[in-house]
């Protein structure tokens, strides 16, 4: 039996098979995305939503002075971003907001929102709440990446300048820095990733190349006999050098991708366990467990990668992973040794902050 | 190598290898903004987004960065405060209990709802059943177990019978039998137990209880209290009634303890002055047939035992059955005494109407391989030619070592349990057997 549902552009009765009705389809084909169609539909809905939040957010800065169209628009926009549509129920006989939208919408700044918005549209009034409020915060991101004091306080002012200062091509207040606050975030988290951002961006663009010491290069290996039992060594050593490498990256493809950042995150960037659970939002031992568990995942892919394609014999995984082990403290830096300097954190410079 | 430095050694294989990878991303254009930064160490972005950061930032050294710097610092993240409005907060209310019902509607949570529901009307009935039932059901399973030790249809019928019954233990052959005392005026439905068996249901009992608060109960119970060594016909029993508070009934147990103590009569004249009145008590002996879970310590609580005003039957074996001595003592308080001494006294009112009829002069009896005659209010046994060439000995039934002294004569038993005296010829001796405490005068 054929079941019925309604087009979410018109509401009209439609075929459950097809999406959108032959109307709404058909100015689909003209050239009209679907996506701008339902957002025309989307903004009416969505005020019914936002007028009790925009009302919170007026008595929150009373001074401060936004229409409740620019409002919506810019808080349709916001959603349309982050929420793939349909954003209205389609299966409702009202027009209601779907469940993924109010979800999104609960989790909103409003007030934030409320306020970046007025910035960005000129309010003065609006940028001396900003600055009173969020000056101090700009400041103290600023010395927690910087080396210096006056690295920090050159980095906030260059922050604020761009905060404020329009950007793109047109060069309208609406196109300005703080016009891209969202706030699905909190804004001082928004103006602390703005700050990292910036710096790390400084970083990479001052990096330099760094030798590599030739002495550094030379493995630690037992002395051989003879030149040609060196040379059997030598290859063999290389050819478990591959096999594990190709292992390993073989499984490092294998892991989900939250998994493959809690690995980057704790072996590459050195994040230690207490801030890789405020991350995962877990307690830092189950964070401890969640990593040792995802390193033992990783040892067996590589042992069943060995076994199956190298037909490494499983006695001698041990000895194949102790000789890549020795073997790529010198490989592998040699290629990569860019790499091993990325993996260089910020240096603190928390006693310089005041 | 063991697991452990194997373990270990993997560690640092991955980290170089890590350290040495290719990153696949490296410019900054396709890195995302901020907005999807902050809102991913805070736990605000949607999953789908949420899903395609982490599979940006596994392979992008930049955001990788970022990530590490900013977990570094300080920063609060995964704020709770939820700035929502109230309108979206009950919409969103609303839609989950749509969502809810609409996962009802999923045929497997059905069997699950059922048990559940089932589950709980069970266990709300059977608690009312058992507020409701549960005492009343107690005492019936109290009933059950001491019937279960006598006749189901014996009654006594007459003063012989009932004393029997009282001087038999719940438990002992002949089936014990009950006798309803006349509840006094003064006492809405006293009930009388003896030997254990309760006249009253478990329910009548509780309800009475609950009408008289101070003196709901009396309850006569028969003990086996006679010294050891004596066929159970001749066992000494002593019996003792006590009122019982409607606490101490509701804490009646099914099988009685015995506590048996000195009589407190220095403690107790009025006691004492009711015994010596009645002119026949033996012993200074109270039995305390204390039920069950209701034993106080009596012994060192006179005034406890005063107040519950324990009123004491003693029939001093089968023999003297018919001079079943029923004492009264009166305690404190005063209106407690009362209430407990009118109904004791319609108990002995109606033990006296129902004495069993003297036999007449020239009765015959057998007991033993004997035959007696009764002439004089005497058994006499016809074996008997010249008593006189006989040693004689008597044998008070008033003196405490009766049971022990005619342990020699316990099969003239059926004799021995009727108030005359008896005289017979045993072991070369003729035994004497009376109520009296002297011998009497040769003619």
């Amino acid at each position: 039996m054929e079941t019925e549902s309604t087009c979410p552009c018109c509401q009209r009765v439609i075929p459950d098979k097809q999406r959108i009705c032959p109307e709404c389809q058909a100015s689909v084909s003209a050239g009209k995305k679907l996506d701008e169609t339902l957002s025309d539909q989307l903004e009416p809905v969505l005020s019914q939503y936002s007028s009790s939040p925009y009302k919170e957010a007026q008595s929150a800065f009373p001074g401060v002075q936004l229409e409740f169209p620019v409002f919506i628009r810019r808080v349709a926009e916001v959603l349309k971003q982050y929420v793939p549509a349909p954003w209205i129920d389609s299966k409702s006989t009202r027009k209601e907001l779907a469940e993924c939208a109010l979800q999104f919408l609960e989790k909103l700044k409003w007030k934030e929102l409320y306020l970046t918005t007025a910035c960005a549209n000129g309010s003065e009034p609006a940028w001396l709440v900003f600055q009173s409020r969020y000056t101090d915060c700009v400041l103290k991101a600023a010395y927690g990446c910087s080396e210096s004091a006056s690295a920090a306080h050159e980095l906030a002012d260059t922050l604020m300048g761009d905060l404020f200062l329009p950007t793109g091509s047109k060069r309208t207040s609406t196109n300005s820095k703080i016009a891209q606050y969202q706030g699905i975030g909190s804004l001082e988290g928004w103006l602390r990733v703005i700050i990292t951002r910036m710096r790390i961006d400084q970083a990479r663009a001052s990096r330099k190349q760094v030798p590599i010491d030739d002495q550094d290069l030379e493995p630690h290996l037992p002395p051989a006999n003879s030149t040609t039992s060196r040379l059997v060594e030598t290859k063999e050593r290389h050819i478990a050098v591959s096999a594990v490498t190709q292992s390993l990256e073989s499984a490092f493809r294998q892991l989900n991708d939250e998994d493959r950042l809690v690995v980057e995150l704790y072996y590459l960037r050195q994040v230690n366990l207490k801030n890789l659970a405020r991350l995962l939002k877990v307690h830092e031992s189950t964070a401890s467990r969640r990593v040792k568990q995802i390193c033992r995942k990783l040892q067996k892919l590589v042992e069943r990668h060995l076994i199956d394609k190298f037909k490494v014999r499983p006695q001698e995984i041990q000895e194949f992973i102790r000789t890549a082990l020795s073997e790529n403290e010198v490989e592998l830096r040699k290629m990569f040794a860019e790499s091993a300097q990325q993996s260089r954190r910020f240096p603190s410079i928390r006693r310089g902050i005041p | 190598m063991n697991r452990k430095d194997f373990d270990k050694d993997f560690e640092s294989l991955l980290k170089r290898h890590l350290g040495s990878r290719p990153n696949g991303i490296e410019t900054a254009q396709h890195c995302p903004d901020e907005n999807a930064v902050i809102a991913y160490l805070e736990g605000q972005l949607p999953p789908e987004v949420k899903k395609s950061f982490e599979r940006h930032a596994s392979h992008c050294s930049r955001c990788q960065e970022e990530l590490a710097a900013l977990l570094q610092t300080e920063m609060p993240l995964a704020e709770n405060s939820h700035q929502a409005s109230g309108s979206i907060r009950a919409s969103r209310i609303l839609n989950g209990i749509a969502a809810t019902l609409r996962n009802f509607q999923i045929w497997g949570f059905k069997p699950a709802l059922a048990v559940l529901l089932i589950t709980i009307i069970s266990g709300y009935i059977g608690y009312e059943v058992y507020l409701q039932k549960g005492p009343a059901s107690r005492h019936e399973l109290d009933q059950l177990m001491t019937r279960s030790n006598e006749s189901p249809s014996a009654r006594p019928q007459s003063s012989a019978e009932l004393r029997k019954d009282v001087a038999q233990a719940p438990g002992e052959a002949p089936p014990s039998k009950s006798a309803e005392v006349p509840s006094s005026p003064a006492i809405a439905a006293p009930r009388l137990r003896l030997g254990g068996t309760a006249e009253s249901t478990g329910a009548e009992h509780i309800a009475q209880a609950e009408k008289a608060p101070e003196t709901a109960i009396s309850t006569l119970v028969g003990t086996p209290g006679g010294p050891t060594g004596v066929s159970d016909n001749e066992k000494d029993t002593k019996t003792e009634m006590k009122i019982l508070t409607p606490e101490e009934s509701r804490k009646e147990s099914f099988a009685p303890v015995i506590v048996s103590e000195p009589l407190p009569h220095k403690q107790d004249p009025q006691a004492m002055a009711a015994i010596q009145k009645a002119g026949e008590a033996s012993t200074p002996t109270r039995n305390l047939a204390v039920a069950g879970r209701s034993a106080y310590p009596e012994s060192q609580d006179n005034s406890r035992a005063l107040k519950t005003n324990s009123l004491k039957g003693v029939t001093t074996g089968q023999s003297n059955s018919d001079e079943a001595k029923v004492t009264e003592a009166a305690g404190a308080p005063v209106e407690f005494g009362k209430r407990a001494k009118g109904t004791f006294s319609s108990a002995r009112a109606k033990l006296d109407s129902r004495e069993t009829p003297s036999l007449p002069e020239g009765s015959r009896l057998e007991a033993g391989d004997k035959i007696f005659v009764l002439r004089d209010h005497v058994w006499n046994d016809l074996s008997i030619a010249d008593a006189d060439s006989y040693n004689q000995v008597f044998i008070s039934r008033n003196s405490s070592n009766y049971p022990e002294l005619v342990k020699p004569l316990a099969a003239y038993q059926k004799l021995l349990s009727r108030p005359e005296d008896v005289l017979v010829l045993h072991g070369g001796k003729i035994y004497r057997i009376s109520s009296r405490s002297e011998p009497p005068e040769k003619n």
